[in-house]
């Protein structure tokens, strides 16, 4: 068939095939994932954090497996009861065994500076998660429905944020102190995920209410699709873009929270150890083991500002939301 | 040809409507929109109008006449607060959600920005599908298929069924705009302001386009458009609204020939004409003041308050839309069927006043 | 050129580009146009057209990043505006050059009184005390006709409608008296009896000031109402350049030509309508040869080859066409047909 020649592609187009002969798409993702790779201090962030992941992750097995620590294991010799610098033995010499030193009770503080990582890491992503699905279906549906039904959504996260969060989370944590290591972590998630989806609906509710009067819902309802399809096949996608910017600020902010809360003595216990509370008890020691707070302290502030700096690049990628 | 199993076999044809009647028949529609504390915007204000099986009817009118709101409400989009719209036997206004949503297999709608028509997160292939996955007319290969041809149709090749919105101009996304809504085989279309933000040379295709999708597929359409040039061009009757009321029915070329109302007299003259001698030399009627807000209308006949040939009564009754010549409506008082030219009458007499 | 009363504006090879990450657009490219001391030029183009940016270029409003005018002079009443410093220019801007733009709503400051923004103007190029520039602000409005002049100018942005607002910028933009005054498409985004009005005002105040008009439209019959020579833009380059009546009864150029015959003409009874086929050009990845050969009706081999001469059809009459002369001879037999 003879097509007209309207049919023509523009001049200049650059067209990638695809194996059955269709033209390649580019979504807007694709489109912000080039440009968050030409940002190099993003770049940076994010290779940094990936990397801090991966460590925290494999670390504790790889020392275990090559050293036979593990980040409680104490040695039997009790007499070592003063913390060791780094990079020496116990007698006083160069020594590869303790590359961060020990602390008090002679535990290795690589090892533990890695648990923390991980403990620290996994609080902040879980709960930032939670907080994301409560908080993105919570806030759309209140933005889409709009009226009542939102106004009463909304006055509840007013309410819930007019609490003083800290004084609420250290008397949660002080009722129900766990022993085991998991009730500590779960109650910790609860805590610290409970706050931050407020905001995150916030967000969304805003988002939402300025794009369910766009032409293409619009549409939507004119083609007969379902609301619950809309809210979140429509609506919600065209959200994300704020949404991940704040999510990846927020897991600083919970990490942050959550060494506030460890320091304080609500958080992990020992022999758990997240970067909070080694810093909580580095810090008794500052004056003559400095390494026992140093260490912690700048691995957790390598770790926010490459996650800060991840999300600036985010923000700075997603916003040209739409090519002209 | 035998269906697959698991999908809706296509609706019976619709009884067949004898020519002339009315596809749609509006009946006093009204939609009023509470802005806080006692103030209506009295958005569309009592319209009763017939679209008729085949034609395109145009509406035209300005800023707050109620045009747009007008075509939204007949499919739904926006809450009619009175009045009826009847369609095959039933009135749409006051069907459930999910009555109105079987019927809008059958009223589509295009819309201006076609920027903001699409979701931009959704490949084309998917947008023009979606229709084709929410009636269950269709999946898996033979949608491909059907997605494909309808994207031919418009006149986009079915090579770009994979790129996202972004990736076409405006007159490529309007094109997706139409296959969408061609998708699920309607009736009847609601075109709200379909190439106005479109370049020049762009909004000839999308005309050419429309009229011939309109002859190939019996298609009845509504023409919502400021552009009296386009309305006139792709129409067969047009209705001119005011600040919610219907002023004036007629042909297109009647409207642009002999004009009754002088609302719609000062908008034709106030159209530039693409050629210089003629601009040069015509009379123009440049209306004074603005248009009166639709929160606030003027009392009596709305336009009263820039009308060149207003008298008292003008003021205080409001003129009924009332057939002049055959086929032919306008709401003024200062004009009957037996005096239909306005600057006949004698200065001070409403021959319409009954 | 026609006499008039000399040549105001003279602008020669304009080349402005945009650094953007498809590459480089080349928005203005190659521009040359006069205008002569009262009289209106119509600048006509689509989208990518760059009709705009070359109106933003005469007063150095370009953004730089990512723009850049990168050739060319800009010759106004004898100086190269190009050349000026960007004090100098800042003294011409408002005083000498006046500009309106397309959407009243975000040319105003909504904070600010719209009589502290016409004193603004006058009390920094004409040096004005408070209460001289009150009056003049005052009779500014009265003269583009909004009612109540001296109550309505302690109103803000907001309290007015488009047409108003409009006709404010256009106080604005005549309150010192500029030479030139440049409409970016001032009426687009006006309802059509709105469109009249602010029109005729325009007309009427230049007959008054003998100002003279630069007006950016794409639409033709605006050009046809207001205009004495016409310029046609396409991917940033000028396609034909005639009087305004010859362009429309003796078009030069294909494009012209399409144009011309793809407006619906209400007084005429039409079938399909004329449609240029294709697209608007991409004008950051344009072809060699001739910018609209993929989109014209008698395209030659010729057309994809070579970029098309800037033809001398007669004294006032150019045309961008590798067959301009044969275009132009059709129009006049059409039109002797015609008559």
């Amino acid at each position: 068939m003879q097509l007209p020649v309207e049919l023509a592609v523009a001049e200049g187009d650059i067209q990638v095939l695809d194996v059955d002969g269709y033209v390649k798409g580019t979504s807007l993702w694709k489109d912000a994932w080039r440009r968050l790779l030409r940002n190099k201090l993003a770049v940076f962030g994010l290779v940094v954090v990936v990397l801090i992941t991966v460590i925290a992750i494999l670390g504790p097995a790889i020392i275990q497996a090559a050293t036979g620590i593990t980040y409680d294991y104490i040695p039997r010799d009790v007499t070592l009861i003063k913390s060791i610098p780094p990079f020496r033995s116990a007698s006083g010499g160069f020594s590869w065994t303790h590359p961060m030193g020990t602390d008090n009770s002679g535990r290795d503080l690589l090892a533990r500076v890695l648990l923390g990582g991980r403990i620290s890491l996994m609080v902040a992503a879980i709960s930032t998660l939670v907080s994301l699905l409560i908080g993105v279906g919570y806030g759309a549906i209140a933005g889409y429905l709009g009226g009542r039904v939102d106004s009463w959504m909304m006055r509840l996260v007013d309410v819930l944020y007019s609490l003083p969060y800290i004084i609420l989370v250290i008397v949660l944590l002080a009722m129900f102190r766990s022993s085991t290591a998991l009730g500590q972590l779960v109650l910790l998630f609860v805590a610290l995920g409970s706050v931050s989806w407020l905001t995150m609906a916030r967000i969304v509710r805003g988002q939402v209410l300025s794009l369910k009067n766009q032409e293409f819902v619009l549409a939507a309802r004119a083609t007969g699709v379902s609301t619950a399809r809309i809210i979140f096949r429509h609506v919600v996608p065209n959200t994300l873009g704020p949404v991940i910017v704040y999510a990846t600020l927020t897991i600083p902010q919970v990490m942050l929270s959550e060494a506030f809360l460890s320091f304080l003595g609500f958080g992990v216990q020992a022999p758990l150890a997240s970067w909070g509370s080694l810093a909580a008890e580095g810090i008794q020691n500052i004056a003559i083991f400095p390494w026992q707070l140093i260490f912690p302290g700048l691995t957790m502030a390598l770790t926010l500002f490459s996650l800060n700096f991840l999300g600036d690049g985010l923000r700075d990628a997603l916003d040209p939301q739409l090519r002209t | 040809m035998t269906e697959p199993s698991g999908l809706i076999p296509p609706l019976p044809p619709p009884s067949a409507t004898p020519l002339g009647e009315p596809l749609i028949a509006i009946r006093d529609l009204t939609v009023h929109f509470k802005t806080g504390k006692d103030r209506v915007v009295k958005a569309v204000d009592g319209v009763t109008l017939d679209i008729r099986k085949g034609e395109t009817l145009g509406l035209v009118g300005e800023s707050g006449c109620g045009k747009s709101t007008l075509g939204r409400a007949i499919l739904r989009l926006t809450e009619p607060t009175a009045g009826q719209v009847i369609y095959r036997g039933q009135d749409l206004a006051h069907l459930s959600a999910r009555q109105m949503r079987e019927q809008r297999r059958h009223l589509q709608v295009i819309f201006q920005d076609p920027y903001a028509s699409l979701n931009p997160r959704m490949t084309v292939g998917q947008i023009i599908g979606e229709p084709l996955a929410t009636f269950k007319l269709a999946r898996g290969r033979e949608a491909e298929q059907r997605v494909q041809e309808l994207m031919e149709t418009v006149g986009l090749s079915k090579r770009f069924v994979k790129r996202y919105p972004h990736e076409f101009s405006g007159g490529q996304r309007q094109r997706i705009g139409i296959a969408r809504a061609l998708a699920v085989d309607p009736d009847f279309i609601v075109a709200d302001e379909p190439i106005s933000a479109l370049d020049v040379s762009i909004q000839a295709q999308i005309m050419n386009l429309l009229e011939r999708l309109k002859r190939e597929k019996n298609l009845t359409y509504l023409f919502i458009s400021h552009d009296l040039r386009a309305v006139r061009h792709v129409s067969d009757r047009v209705a001119v609204m005011y600040l919610g009321k219907l002023v004036e029915v007629t042909g297109a070329r009647t409207i642009y020939d002999e004009p009754l109302m002088p609302y719609t007299k000062a908008l034709i003259s106030a159209v530039p004409v693409p050629d210089p001698e003629i601009e040069a030399q015509r009379r123009r009627i440049v209306l004074q003041g603005d248009v009166p807000s639709p929160l606030n209308p003027p009392s009596g006949c709305r336009f009263h308050t820039r009308c060149p040939y207003a008298i008292q009564i003008c003021r205080e009754v409001e003129p009924a839309l009332v057939e002049i010549k055959p086929g032919h409506s306008a709401a003024c008082l200062r004009i009957s069927p037996d005096s239909p030219d306005i600057d006949r009458v004698p200065s001070g007499e409403a021959p319409g006043l009954v | 050129m026609e006499t008039g009363n000399g040549t105001l504006l003279k602008v020669r090879d304009l080349r402005t580009y945009f650094e953007t990450e498809d590459g480089t657009v080349k928005a203005v490219d190659g521009v040359s146009f006069e205008l002569q001391r009262g009289e209106t030029l119509g600048i006509v183009g689509e989208s990518g057209s760059g009709k705009s940016v070359t109106n933003l270029s005469i007063i150095r409003l370009v953004p730089d990043p990512p723009g850049r005018i990168v050739g060319g002079e800009i010759v106004f009443a004898g100086r190269d505006l190009l050349r000026l410093t960007e004090d100098e220019v800042r003294k011409i801007r408002g005083r000498r050059i006046s500009m309106i733009f397309q959407d009243p709503m975000t040319s105003l400051n909504p904070f600010m009184k719209i009589s502290k923004q016409l004193m603004e103007m006058t009390r920094l190029h004409l040096g004005h005390n408070k209460a001289e520039a009150h009056d003049h602000a005052v009779k500014m409005l009265e003269t583009v006709g909004i009612s109540d002049a001296r109550a309505r100018a302690e109103d803000y942005p907001h309290e007015f409608s488009g047409g108003m607002r409009q006709r404010v910028m256009i106080a604005m933009a005549l309150s010192c008296k500029p030479e030139l005054l440049i409409a970016d498409e001032p009426t687009t985004a006006l309802d059509v009896t709105i469109q009249a009005q602010i029109l005729e005002l325009i007309k009427k105040l230049k007959q008054e000031t003998g100002t003279s008009v630069i007006l950016i439209t794409h639409d033709l019959g605006v050009v046809a109402g207001m205009t004495d020579h016409v310029v046609v833009m396409y991917a940033g380059k000028v396609f034909e350049r005639a009087p305004t009546r010859e362009l429309f009864a003796l078009p030069g150029n294909p494009y012209t030509k399409g144009l011309l015959k793809s407006v619906p003409d209400p007084s005429a009874e039409q079938g399909r309508l004329y449609q240029i086929p294709g697209l608007p050009p991409d004008v950051a990845h344009l072809k060699p040869g001739c910018p609209f050969a993929s989109r014209c009706d008698r395209v030659a081999e010729i057309c994809r080859r070579e970029f098309p001469p800037f033809v001398r059809l007669n004294a006032n009459h150019h045309s961008l066409c590798h067959f301009a002369a044969e275009v132009y001879q059709e129009s006049r037999a059409e039109s002797s047909d015609a008559s």
